[in-house]
């Protein structure tokens, strides 16, 4: 190669990193955190999946081990049947209670702003007041919950005295926690329906149930189904309401795979047993999140006249 | 007209469950960390008559760190908050006015990433912060926060930035303003409400944040809400009083400031939701 060429190559690079230097500047300190607080920490896991590892004991290479005692864990079977259930429940409860919430808001109201701002309120709220909130709520001995039912002639419920009835506790926390995002996305989306539409609707003899099904639901389906795809994607990693309400209790009864890995990794020191927990877990989320990640990426370079 | 009058009155009843649902719980303990002790154990339960702060006062009996914990949320949540918005705000940039092929390799890292479940960097990184000494410091949780919250705000900014005509950008150029210039002195204004709703996010997740600071903080660096969550765990019998006054001062900030911004709030959530 002749010098002329090596000169000539490095000014082109000189020219690259001069026309790119800003955009790699800017982006540098997002990308940094992410490589090394996620991605280099995600390979990691993958590694540490396959060891027998404790800190601060030692380490051995098992290959698939981990995942096959976790295949034959009754506790992990559990706990995973569990979770998918909690997510199918949970979801569909928030749904409901969403979009119902976002329904109602979408009519002439007087003080409209006062009860949207009401509504919004248990976005604000950390998992762990929103516990105490309701556990104080539910408490079997003096909550109003079970002063209201024994009011109506009903049996006080014997709240987190068994599996059932403290999986019903973290069901109703959980909800409550989480119809306010849905209620608001879907409430957007129907304000943004064109009045004339509902008006033609209704002219031509639809009724309100109508209106609904032939109208409002298929304009804000691309939303629905983004706001349950995200609420989906939660229930599976859900951790806080859990850990602080029961425990993962009685015994083991209420623990989803966030509780199972965190009880193996910080209780037990079962590191290689926790990262292969994360590994499955991680894996479900791209898997379950893989149409919404395809959709953003197409779209954030489509819009080749953004800004124009 | 009658029916339309009972169509009316079957719509108020609901937007008065839906509110009662969505306010009792917080309003409640709101209100009962004013009772007096002998009020919290009530049967049937009793709502507030003679309210008192002492419950408030107990927090420093019986949870002295709680203060220092708040302190150390504030910290964290400003900190991560200002860190994470000036990132967003340079990637969300580059990601709508800069075109290059190889910008598809952040922006493509960003959308996967952001859907990671933070649970899973716990295990790798206990040992790191640890053989690091940073175990128990504000490090890790800031870290940490940003981490979780830079690729959403940034991929949520980004549609902002979109909607913000080049052309104004173009025109501060032409006298002589670089570009980067330009867009913080033309384009970062008019985003200013997407941007303090974005943020607000952002400072409402690491505020309410409970797995980072359980993992990786003990004692000096705890944030409130693990202090919280251990009040509550008590085995000799729950302090309800206490812990409803520290969950009370936790609460009140967002919740303030959700109010405040109620309306930018609805607008950027819904524009991820539509536009993301």
């Amino acid at each position: 190669m002749e010098s002329g060429d090596l000169t000539h190559g490095r000014g082109k690079l000189a020219s690259w990193w001069r026309e790119n230097a800003l955009a790699i500047g800017l982006i540098f300190p997002a990308i940094a955190v992410l490589t090394v607080i996620i991605i280099l920490p995600a390979l990691n896991l993958f590694w540490i999946s396959f060891n027998n590892y404790s800190p601060g004991i030692g380490s051995d290479f098992v290959g698939l081990g981990n995942y096959t005692s976790l295949i034959r864990d009754t506790g992990f079977q559990a706990a995973a049947l569990r979770n998918v259930a909690y997510v199918v429940g949970v979801v569909l409860l928030q749904l409901l209670t969403g979009m119902g919430i976002a329904l109602l808001l979408d009519n002439a109201l007087p003080l409209r702003t006062l009860w949207t701002i009401c509504l919004i309120a248990p976005f604000a709220v950390s998992p762990i007041v929103a516990v105490v909130s309701w556990k104080y709520l539910l408490d079997p001995s003096f909550g109003l919950v079970n002063y209201l039912i024994t009011r109506l002639g009903l049996p006080p419920v014997p709240w987190f005295n068994g599996p059932a009835t403290s999986m019903a506790g973290v069901v109703i926390v959980a909800v409550w926690k989480g119809f306010s995002f849905i209620a608001i996305i879907l409430f957007a989306a129907l304000r943004a329906i064109p009045s004339e539409l509902k008006e033609a609707a209704r002219i031509d003899g639809a009724t309100p149930l109508q209106v609904f099904r032939y109208v409002k639901f298929p304009l804000i389906l691309p939303a629905l189904s983004i706001v349950a795809l995200f609420e989906i994607i939660h229930a599976v990693r859900e951790f806080d309401i859990i850990q602080t309400m029961t425990g993962g209790g009685p015994g083991t009864s209420t623990e989803l795979f966030s509780n199972y890995l965190y009880r193996q990794a910080f209780g037990n020191f079962y590191f290689g047993l926790g990262a292969s927990v994360g590994w499955i877990m991680l894996v479900v989320t791209v898997v379950l999140a893989s149409p919404v990640i395809w959709r953003t990426y197409q779209r954030m370079f489509s819009l080749e006249t953004a800004g124009r | 007209m009658s029916a339309y009058l009972r169509q009316r009155a079957v719509l108020f009843f609901l937007l008065a469950l839906a509110v009662i649902w969505a306010i009792f719980p917080i309003a409640f303990m709101l209100g009962s960390s004013f009772k007096p002790s002998g009020m919290i154990w009530a049967y049937p339960p009793a709502f507030v008559a003679s309210p008192t702060l002492d419950n408030y006062r107990q927090i420093s009996v019986l949870h002295p760190e709680f203060w220092g914990n708040i302190l150390n949320s504030l910290l964290v949540t400003s900190v991560t908050t200002v860190l994470t918005v000036a990132m967003a705000l340079g990637s969300a940039f580059v990601f709508s006015r800069v075109r290059r092929r190889w910008l598809h390799v952040p922006a493509f890292t960003m959308i996967l990433v952001r859907m990671f479940p933070p649970i899973i960097i716990i295990i790798p990184l206990f040992p790191v912060f640890n053989d690091l000494g940073i175990l128990d410091t504000p490090i890790p949780l800031v870290l940490g926060g940003i981490a979780f919250s830079v690729s959403a705000a940034t991929l949520l900014l980004k549609t902002f930035v979109d909607d913000v005509p080049i052309a104004l950008e173009e025109a501060a150029m032409i006298d002589g303003c670089s570009h980067l210039g330009a867009f913080i002195r033309i384009t970062v204004p008019v985003l200013k409400p997407a941007t303090a709703a974005i943020a607000l996010v952002v400072a409402i997740a690491t505020w309410n944040e409970y797995l980072f600071p359980l993992v990786f903080t003990s004692a000096d660096a705890r944030t409130a809400p693990v202090t919280i969550a251990i009040a509550l765990d008590n085995e000799d019998g729950v302090s309800w009083g206490a812990v409803m006054a520290m969950a009370a001062i936790h609460l009140l900030p967002p919740l303030t400031l959700v109010a405040l911004l109620h309306k930018q709030l609805v607008n950027v959530m819904s524009a991820g939701a539509v536009k993301g």
